[in-house]
């Protein structure tokens, strides 16, 4: 029997708290077991895919150095939801590069498990 | 200290603490010397093979800010060595039992981020 | 092929069911529990689409004393195992 199919939505703001990094690290482990999990940015959490992040106050890690590094976990392209951006008054030129763009109710119809962060 | 934490001298009388996995206590501590000493309390000789993937771990993690699993040092590997050496059984060759973790260990990073 | 979701705050203080309205497909099921209960009063659930299957978990509206609703149905703790059971997935939207 296949694997069963991971996605991973991130959907909170990077940095306030440490959902983004979590949700990373489960993907993470997801590439590390089987199959590279999908990974899909919605509601604030398009907001860790901004480009031009830098390390918090105190120099607290963020997650923008990890979200580039997951092209070599092959978890490849950072997937996010145009209503999110559009909301926040982003674009995608905003993003940083390796995103796409996804509808989340597909997303969710065409994998098994569901992990929100 | 606890029993099981080890320790190495450097030549200058600086002692480094280690963790109970044998990583830097203290990441900043880290030096070429460190390094070799860490191999060396291992039973490692670092040759230019070793080094090279050591920067290139450096490298990694200074830019993603994590310690690459295998499947990632594979990939970087490859990148930046090229086909021969982005294979697993090379890196397993240079760094026997686990590459991810003992190369992260000896180029001063954290444990990789679910390395299995 | 059918995805449950689970609303476990209050929709006043979020903004989970506009966020939901975008990721819900035809014949999913929501269940509202927690304080997510306090979405079964009130218009908030009509901005979910049509064809949603929307429900309140009872136990968690007796203890809030929320005590009837125009949108959503009443189920039980054995009949939320029961749904978890009949859809193919679950996400739960905290």
């Amino acid at each position: 029997m296949d694997s069963k199919s991971i996605l991973v939505i991130v959907r909170h703001p990077p940095h306030g708290s440490s959902w983004v990094r979590e949700g990373l690290e489960t993907a993470l482990v997801g590439a590390a077991l089987s199959h590279p999990p999908t990974i899909l940015f919605s509601g604030d959490g398009v907001l860790a895919l901004l480009s031009h992040q830098q390390r918090g106050a105190l120099g607290q890690k963020g997650s923008a150095a990890m979200l580039e590094g997951l092209s070599f976990y092959d978890i490849e392209p950072l997937w996010y939801d145009q209503r999110s951006l559009e909301d926040r008054g982003l674009d995608v030129d905003q993003l940083m590069s390796g995103c796409q763009q996804a509808c989340i109710a597909d997303m969710i119809a065409r994998h098994d498990v569901v992990m929100s962060f | 200290m606890t029993p099981d934490t080890d320790t190495l001298t450097l030549v200058d009388g600086t002692i480094i603490a280690l963790d109970s996995d044998g990583h830097l206590q203290n990441l900043e501590c880290w030096s070429f010397e460190v390094a070799e000493k860490m191999a060396e309390h291992e039973g490692r000789i670092l040759t230019p093979e070793h080094w090279e993937v050591i920067e290139l771990l450096r490298d990694f993690y200074a830019r993603f800010e994590m310690a690459p699993a295998m499947r990632a040092l594979v990939k970087a590997t490859r990148q930046r060595l090229g086909e021969q050496k982005g294979s697993s059984i090379y890196l397993m060759s240079l760094f026997p039992e686990s590459p991810a973790r003992v190369a992260a260990r000896l180029a001063g990073l954290p444990r990789p981020t679910n390395c299995l | 092929m059918s995805t449950l979701h689970l609303i476990n705050r209050s929709p006043f203080s979020t903004n989970i069911l506009q966020e939901l309205a975008d990721a819900v497909s035809q014949g999913d099921h929501v269940l509202l529990v927690e304080d997510g209960v306090y979405a079964a009063s009130g218009t908030l659930l009509h901005a979910l689409p049509k064809g949603i299957e929307l429900w309140a978990l009872e136990e968690d509206c007796m203890s809030r004393g929320v005590t009837s609703s125009d949108t959503s149905k009443m189920v039980d703790m054995a009949g939320f195992v029961a749904l978890t059971a009949t859809t193919h997935r679950t996400v739960s939207w905290f």
